[in-house]
């Protein structure tokens, strides 16, 4: 559709309603939602609103805040399995680690719960081994997972500014003092990063002395611009643990979590690093902590200049605070959109801002709201005069999408064991000292330690923190190794079944030839698999039926042949762009 | 400004389109010589980068920066065993480069300046613009404060790498590969890639699954049939939405990937070889598969990273061993490319994101610093050279940036610079990434 107003063609409303379900749900819709559209366009909008009350739009809120705080991270080395978490294996104390922070916002969103619930929240949300890392209330007779709880020790109580994980993922070394921390909070909640402006020290400070720093970053013009807001709100997470990490836990517990020091000894890492407080469950917060910044001379703690006691005023300084409101439609519009938050255009932003605001901080409407707004419906630029920037056009499929969206069309998940043989053996000195590094079966597509997650364009948390919003070889690689997994199990699957049990091949038999059946199928197909209305003697289906024939001639054989079309047809661009 | 060829060309009359169509192959040869398209006979020209990468920060003044007896910094000095006459650091020099060694703790140190000093270019004071490892990786890298410019290994390995399985190949997976990234490919943490290439490493589901995996593994004639569908499907997606711009960009990088992977599947027998499934790879592994990726034209552009950490923050002593171990598996790396006959066309970073501070913390560790070293190898450096320098405090300081020297009205030698210089140096013109930024061209001198 030619917008001559704006210098763009539109996509079409069915084109709209395929990329907003993969955007919000990561599924595709169904051909009944497609024909619905195509019939009036105005269910376009009906089918959004269905869209953002489905699980798989919690499931999509998880995806963009483990990546917007890179919180799966499965590289990194999972706390150990001992004592009260033993006989759980690596993957179930990661998953449960890592969706602590992701569940309440997930809940905040699915509960229609203001947004800005998630750095004022008053509780949390734990299951068995979150629970009994942390030693909060849980009822493990329940049948519910996930349970609404409380933090059982003193730390402020403020949404994800409270979550454990969030601050074990991002830790405070030497003499940072929590900066990173803060920078954290300025960066993806504010949209305000202190690290994007360069530094520069002159004068000779020394970084490694910290009275020579306290002095400077009051003093220096260099330094004050920055340091005058982000050291008040470092000052905030003092009672946090610098780090947790496993050999403090192992070795805490295998120590027996107590140890004598009146013999002179110092805990290594200093006073708030005691065995007692590295056993589970973990004692991560210090009330005693909390003032330490004076120590260092560091500033009284305040948020960009206003007095707040603690993180839990803060959060409610940071819900109230405009810049809040804006980074949030900034990042909701910049994980649909596939740009970086800060690339939103203003406009775009404030629009959204306004309508967030308006709507008491609903994030399923600023969901919808980014979905239907123009900036996201733009498939191209009327001028090739005047291209698209970046930031337009066609979109790439996250791999999170492409295991669902596969495991929508064909029943089948990547699932594996990748464990070496020896990782729960008795000689294994790691399993002696940390227990089991058994993860067990995983999702290959949902990990980075074996699987292909960040290979295919997605990040890992750690080290691979961007992602890759367009086609890779490696990307094709992993999403060729899934699709063909994929293709074999759903034929075989599918030609066990009678026709109107079977999920893609309804209307060909195992041993169908005719060329007009084949192509009946393969429109359907195209139907199901790419939202495609393609005609059996169509350009489209000239393609693929010519695929299949190649491949029957080939291995003499309907199911293979079909097998081979399927792999052509999850990897068609329109499966990889949207 | 402008030097020879655009970024991202092709040779004289082709698109890059051009490129990745049917003729993709046959003009491979023409391309492999890289931008300047340099003549057989002529001397050999560098199209080839590895990025030998301590991650973490190391202390340079253990040593390419030497600070010894300068009271206001503690260097390697501060760790030495009275009882132990051999454990003594120490100014070298090897060449004209001053270097400061310790024979008991650091000797790997020593043998490389002794093997190589002579071909090894150091640039010591160049500013990171930033104390975040993050931060600082990104500039180094990219020579960019935002994550929108591809990083060097990336854009050599794009523009020299036409026709290959693989521009560059990050091994790391520190890498930002941005828009170039059609042209690049990952290993994995735990070489994955392996699997993705050898249906024989592929992991298994759980025994209770009921089948075992790859439950379908095409042929080669399936997969060619499946990218003549791609390449053709891709073809009617872009006359519905080409506008000369991003679309355009997508489709391309979906075709140049498409022709990658099947070169991949081809000839990944090397990859399939050195790589160990489940397996972090060593940095001694990534060396030895750097060299034959690059040996066997895989790729022009190979990303290794110490899997040690250098972040020292607790006991900066941790700095000898990684040292020790880094110049070791350097010294075989410069060894091999050189019996392989590619060291004279293939420049070595030898690069961390950052240094550590002059002064240890209460932890008996260092934290970060704005200024970092770099070493260059290989490639047609000239070596036996030190540029840029800090001053007593481990600031650096402004350099001519023709020459490399400190020069009190010359620029602040920043990450921009350096990278906007390495571009140079390979013959690609820096001003359509780094348009205001002056190379330094020192490193042509």
């Amino acid at each position: 559709m030619h917008d001559p107003a704006a210098g763009v063609v539109r996509l079409l409303p069915e084109e709209h309603l395929v990329r907003a379900s993969i955007a919000l749900r990561g599924l595709r819709p169904t051909v009944a939602e497609l024909d619905a559209v195509r019939a009036d366009p105005a269910q376009l909008e009906v089918l959004v609103h269905q869209y953002v009350q489905s699980p798989e739009f919690g499931l999509t809120i998880k995806d963009m805040w483990a990546e917007v705080l890179l919180l799966r991270n499965d590289t990194f080395l999972q706390l150990p399995a001992l004592a009260e978490l033993e006989g759980y294996n690596l993957n179930q104390i990661y998953q449960s680690t890592t969706n602590e922070p992701l569940e309440l916002i997930a809940r905040i969103v699915m509960d229609d719960r203001p947004f800005t619930d998630i750095v004022t929240s008053q509780s949390m949300y734990a299951d068995d081994v979150v629970a009994k890392m942390y030693g909060v209330p849980y009822d493990f007779d329940s049948p519910e997972v996930w349970q609404e709880t409380w933090w059982r020790d003193e730390r402020p109580v403020a949404g994800i500014l409270s979550s454990a994980q969030v601050w074990r993922r991002w830790e405070s070394n030497g003499s940072n003092f929590h900066r990173g921390r803060a920078n954290l909070i300025a960066r993806e909640l504010l949209c305000e990063d202190f690290d994007h402006r360069d530094i520069l020290v002159a004068g000779g400070i020394n970084i490694a002395d910290e009275a020579a720093v306290a002095y400077a970053v009051r003093t220096q013009p260099a330094c004050v611009g920055c340091h005058a807001a982000l050291d008040p709100l470092a000052g905030y997470f003092w009672g946090y643990k610098q780090l947790i990490h496993r050999n403090f836990v192992g070795q805490s517990i295998n120590a027996g979590c107590e140890w004598d020091w009146s013999n002179g000894a110092q805990p290594e890492f200093g006073p708030s690093y005691l065995y007692e407080y590295y056993c589970y469950p973990l004692q991560q917060y210090n009330v005693a902590d909390e003032f330490l910044y004076a120590q260092w001379g560091l500033p009284e703690p305040s948020y960009y200049g206003t007095p707040a006691k603690d993180l839990a005023e803060v959060g409610q300084l940071i819900a109230d605070d405009p810049r809040f409101s804006e980074c949030q439609a900034r990042q909701f519009f910049g994980y649909y959109a596939q740009i970086d938050p800060n690339l939103v255009p203003a406009d775009t932003a404030l629009a959204l801002q306004a309508d967030f605001e308006a709507s008491g901080f609903d994030a399923k409407a600023l969901a919808v709201q980014a979905v239907l707004h123009p900036s996201f419906t733009v498939l191209r630029s009327d001028d090739p005069a005047a291209p698209l920037p970046l930031h337009g056009g066609l979109h790439a499929i996250r791999p999170e999408q492409y295991a669902r969206i596969v495991a929508q069309l064909t029943g089948y998940r990547w699932w594996a064991v990748a464990d070496r043989q020896d990782c729960d053996a008795a000689g294994n000195n790691t399993v002696q000292v940390y227990g089991t590094q058994c993860w067990e079966t995983i999702d290959l597509s949902d990990s980075d330690l074996y699987g292909f997650r960040a290979m295919a364009g997605g990040v890992d948390g750690q080290v691979v923190t961007r992602p890759i919003h367009t086609a890779t070889p490696t990307k094709l690689l992993a999403l060729e190794a899934l699709a063909s997994d994929a293709a074999g199990f759903v034929v075989s699957a599918d030609f066990a079944l009678p026709p109107a049990e079977r999920r893609l091949l309804g209307l060909v038999e195992a041993d169908t030839t005719d060329e007009a059946a084949i192509r009946a199928q393969l429109v359907a197909l195209h139907a199901v698999v790419l939202g495609e209305r393609a005609e059996a003697a169509g350009p489209e289906v000239d393609l693929s039926y010519a695929l299949w024939a190649t491949a029957f001639a080939a291995h003499a054989d309907a199911p293979d042949a079909w097998r081979v079309a399927l792999i052509g047809l999850l990897q068609d661009p329109r499966m990889l762009f949207y | 400004m402008a030097r020879r060829t655009p970024h991202r060309r092709a040779a004289p009359g082709l698109s890059r389109r051009g490129l990745l169509s049917s003729t993709f192959a046959t003009l491979a040869g023409a391309l492999a010589a890289g931008p300047a398209g340099a003549t057989t006979g002529a001397p050999k020209a560098p199209k080839n980068l590895i990025w030998f990468f301590a991650n973490g920060g190391w202390d340079v003044t253990f040593c390419m920066d030497p600070k010894l007896g300068n009271p206001t910094i503690e260097g390697p000095e501060v760790d030495e065993v009275a009882g132990n006459p051999n454990d003594r650091n120490v100014r070298s020099t090897f060449g004209d480069l001053e270097i400061v060694t310790n024979e008991s703790r650091r000797p790997k140190v020593t043998r490389f300046f002794e093997d190589h000093g002579l071909d090894t270019l150091v640039i010591n004071g160049i500013w990171t613009g930033s104390i975040v490892h993050e931060g600082c990786r990104m500039r180094i890298l990219t020579g960019n404060s935002l994550a929108n410019v591809p990083d060097l290994p990336t854009q050599i390995g794009s523009a020299f790498g036409a026709g290959l399985p693989l521009g560059s190949v990050d091994m790391s997976g520190l890498g930002y590969q941005g828009r170039f990234a059609a042209s690049s490919g990952r290993v994995g943490a735990r070489s994955q890639l392996k699997a993705l290439l050898d249906p024989s490493s592929v992991f298994q589901p759980a025994p209770t699954a009921g089948y075992s995996l790859p439950l379908f593994t095409p042929s080669t004639g399936d997969r060619e049939a499946i990218d003549t569908f791609l390449r053709a499907r891709a073809a009617q997606l872009q006359s519905r939405v080409a506008d000369g711009g991003v679309n355009d960009q997508r489709v391309a990088d979906l075709l140049e990937s498409i022709d990658r992977r099947r070169l991949l599947h081809a000839q990944g027998d090397l990859l399939v070889d050195r790589l160990q499934i489940s397996t972090e790879p060593t940095l001694r592994t990534q060396a030895l598969t750097a060299v034959d990726l690059i040996t066997t034209q895989m790729c022009r552009s190979v990303m290794v990273s110490d899997i040690d950490s250098w972040d020292t923050h607790d006991i900066n002593a941790l700095q000898h061993d990684r040292y020790d171990n880094f110049f070791s598996v350097l010294g075989e790396l410069v060894t091999n490319l050189k019996a392989a006959g590619v060291f004279d066309e293939t420049v070595i970073v030898v690069a961390s994101e950052m240094t550590r501070t002059p002064r240890r913390n209460w932890k008996s560790g260092k934290d970060h610093w704005a200024h970092t070293s770099m070493l260059l190898l290989g490639g047609g450096i000239q070596g036996n050279r030190k540029i840029g320098a800090t001053d007593d405090a481990l600031e650096s300081m402004a350099v001519d940036m023709a020459t490399g020297e400190p020069f009190a009205g010359g620029e602040l030698l920043k990450y921009d610079n350096l990278a906007a210089g390495l571009l140079s140096f390979f013959d690609i013109d820096p001003a359509e990434i780094y348009p205001t930024i002056t190379p330094l061209d020192a490193l042509k001198a």
